[in-house]
């Protein structure tokens, strides 16, 4: 064997930028995520949920097209149904501008709430995926030889647990407004659904950064997968269980439920109060359907507690960027 | 020559506990071995030179820079950790082309580098489509060497790259950092086999409870020891009347016997003075001698003498 061999080389080649090497440690989670066979089937049913809210706009829009197989069948259905449908499609004739931004947020806000389920055990199953198993793996130490710091490192897996909400939960809700509205029978669907799709992109938004930032803490607590996804699945549960038990003790204690604090600021965001109030003034029997909510309901879905859920987050989200700084350093 | 990596009165504590203690040295282009016993401070040496853990005080640079929160100096650095540190369920490619992508290696040139460095390390070919849990422990430390090479640095770190490895594994490696050495790359070696250092480097630092306590090359340590006493394992026909014959010259320290092989290990005062009349007090102790050794050459009597 020749002492000097020749073979190897130091690179002499370009280096990438750091937002590429960023992409890289997402892009890698992300793969690791996806190989799961489970979030596959998760993630076919969020995009399944998207259809079905596409079928639901378009059957929104045929309501306006006289001969189409939607008005056809609605002519079918009991009286008390017909008379919403028409009812209905007079308003969208009347007041496109409100009625499809009313009909559009309405379904939206549903809609989010549902996919917010699947996002939730679909962020269960990435958990290992995240900082976990290169705790477990001890690959942390790798990682920070290499030429990027921790916040860089952080930064990718954050963005792998986006990535993740994009293809479960923002990903179905914006390909669905744009599908429902390309199958709409008018072009001005898209313009009067603008304030609905800015009230999903910001309720998604800003909810995808908590989870993800708490994604990452939970991901951070123990080098155990088993620990790790009992956490968040304990985080998630206990909290929905705390929400009975906090109308009958301390209503404070319910701001310690991750979904009670998202659906309040969903809330928020979408302001279904004058959805609400529309609906009911334009839409007969579906307007009486509403007013006969009993008032305790209504006045949660008029008046959401935002302080509250911001104070619940914030504080949840302290403890998981401490977890975090603590256990994600290369000392 | 350039200096690769320099300490100036570095220490750093853990709380009350002191990891290293106002240590200076410099490393030299080439192959240096770091050598102490458990606790000595070498783990925390390799972490502040590989930018995982800052010093107390003092300072150290790295090719000028320090090294900590460092990310472009960190690319010039190429670190091999002591810990298993490979995940369980990837392939070697997937995670040595995804660590090259992470060091800044465009996407076109990860695929055949990858490549590249494992046929470098000599992990079989076959073993490559399998997932690093099913290694044994020689294989992983193969693939931890590939991910330090994968983006060329100019300083390998190494900790403990030889545990687990068997004997021909060794040799391999061995001649792997020798090629590497030769080929520009400086390499710091941290190994508690010192036969492996004492062929190995050239250069070698001695720690202990986190002093430095000899660094240079094995030669001139060994020169520069004062007090140094020369040990010989001699193999005659009478052990007994050698040992006997050099003590009466008053040239000894003291011996060994060990007749049923037919050795005496004699411990020599003062080499200057003893070897020029070697020849002599042989020929009048008047016995066959069969073989002599050396084993003052040793790392391990270096280390054991700088550090007693």
């Amino acid at each position: 064997m020749a002492l000097h061999d020749t073979q190897y080389q130091h690179w002499q080649g370009r280096h990438v930028g750091i937002w590429s090497r960023r992409a890289v440690i997402a892009g890698q989670g992300l793969k690791s995520c996806l190989q799961v066979k489970w979030m596959r089937y998760i993630i076919t049913l969020c995009w399944g949920g998207a259809l079905v809210q596409v079928v639901a706009l378009f059957f929104l829009g045929q309501l306006l097209v006289a001969d189409s197989i939607v008005v056809e069948w609605l002519s079918n259905l009991n009286p008390q149904l017909q008379a919403i449908g028409r009812a209905l499609t007079s308003w969208l004739e009347g007041h496109p501008e409100i009625s499809v931004r009313t009909s559009f947020n309405l379904l939206f806000y549903f809609f989010s709430n549902s996919l917010m389920t699947f996002t939730m055990i679909a962020i269960a199953l990435s958990i290992p995926h995240l900082i976990t198993r290169d705790l477990s793996s001890n690959a942390i130490i790798i990682y920070s030889s290499k030429a990027l710091s921790r916040s860089d490192y952080l930064l990718g897996k954050f963005a792998t647990v986006l990535g993740l909400m994009v293809l479960t939960w923002l990903g179905p809700v914006c390909v669905a407004w744009f599908m429902g509205n390309l199958l709409s029978p008018n072009w001005h669907f898209f313009w009067h659904s603008r304030l609905a799709l800015a009230h999903g992109v910001v309720f998604l938004g800003g909810s995808m950064v908590v989870l993800g930032v708490l994604a990452l803490g939970v991901s951070a607590v123990s080098s155990s997968s088993k620990t790790t996804t009992s956490i968040w699945v304990g985080l998630w549960l206990v909290g929905n269980a705390l929400i009975p038990i906090a109308k009958e003790t301390k209503p404070w204690l319910r701001n310690l439920s991750l979904s009670y604090d998202l659906e309040q600021i969903g809330l928020s965001v979408f302001q279904l109060k004058n959805d609400f109030q529309a609906a009911e003034q334009n839409i007969p029997l579906f307007g009486d359907m509403i007013r006969a909510i009993r008032e305790r309901s209504r006045s949660a879905l008029e008046t959401p507690d935002l302080t509250g859920a911001l104070v619940g987050l914030g504080l949840m989200m302290a403890i998981c960027l401490v977890i975090v700084a603590r256990k994600v350093k290369p000392e | 020559m350039s200096v690769v990596i320099e300490a100036r009165e570095l220490s750093r504590w853990y709380g009350v506990v002191m990891g290293l203690n106002n240590v200076s040295f410099q490393v030299q282009p080439g192959l240096t071995g770091l050598v102490g016993p458990n606790g000595a401070g070498k783990s925390t040496l390799i972490q502040i030179i590989t930018g995982q853990l800052q010093g107390s005080s003092g300072d150290l640079t790295v090719f000028g820079q320090r090294p900590w929160n460092n990310p472009a100096l960190l690319g010039r650095i190429g670190y091999c950790p002591e810990r298993e540190s490979l995940p369980r369920d990837l392939q070697p490619l997937d995670w040595l082309r995804g660590l090259g992508m992470v060091s800044g290696l465009p996407t076109a040139a990860v695929r055949g580098r990858a490549e590249a460095m494992l046929q470098r390390v000599r992990l079989g070919r076959e073993h490559w489509s399998k997932r690093m849990g099913q290694y044994s422990k020689g294989m992983r430390q193969r693939v931890k060497l590939a991910q330090a090479l994968m983006h060329g640095p100019d300083l390998l770190v190494l900790d403990e790259p030889m545990n687990g490895l068997d004997p021909m594994g060794r040799q391999e490696i061995s001649q792997i950092l020798k090629e590497l050495a030769a080929g520009g790359t400086t390499i710091l070696i941290s190994s508690h086999i010192l036969a492996e250092l004492e062929s190995l480097c050239g250069n070698i630092i001695i720690l202990n409870w986190g002093r430095i306590l000899a660094s240079g090359a094995q030669k001139e340590i060994r020169d520069d020891l004062k007090n140094w006493s020369e040990q010989l394992t001699i193999r005659c026909s009478d052990p007994r009347k050698l040992a006997r014959h050099l003590f009466d010259a008053g040239v000894l320290l003291g011996f060994d016997l060990d007749p049923a092989e037919g050795l005496v290990h004699v411990r020599i005062e003062n080499p200057e003075q003893f070897f020029p009349n070697w020849t002599r007090l042989l020929l009048e102790a008047d016995i066959a001698v069969y073989e002599i050794r050396s084993q003052n050459r040793s790392l391990r009597r270096i280390f054991e003498k700088v550090t007693s």
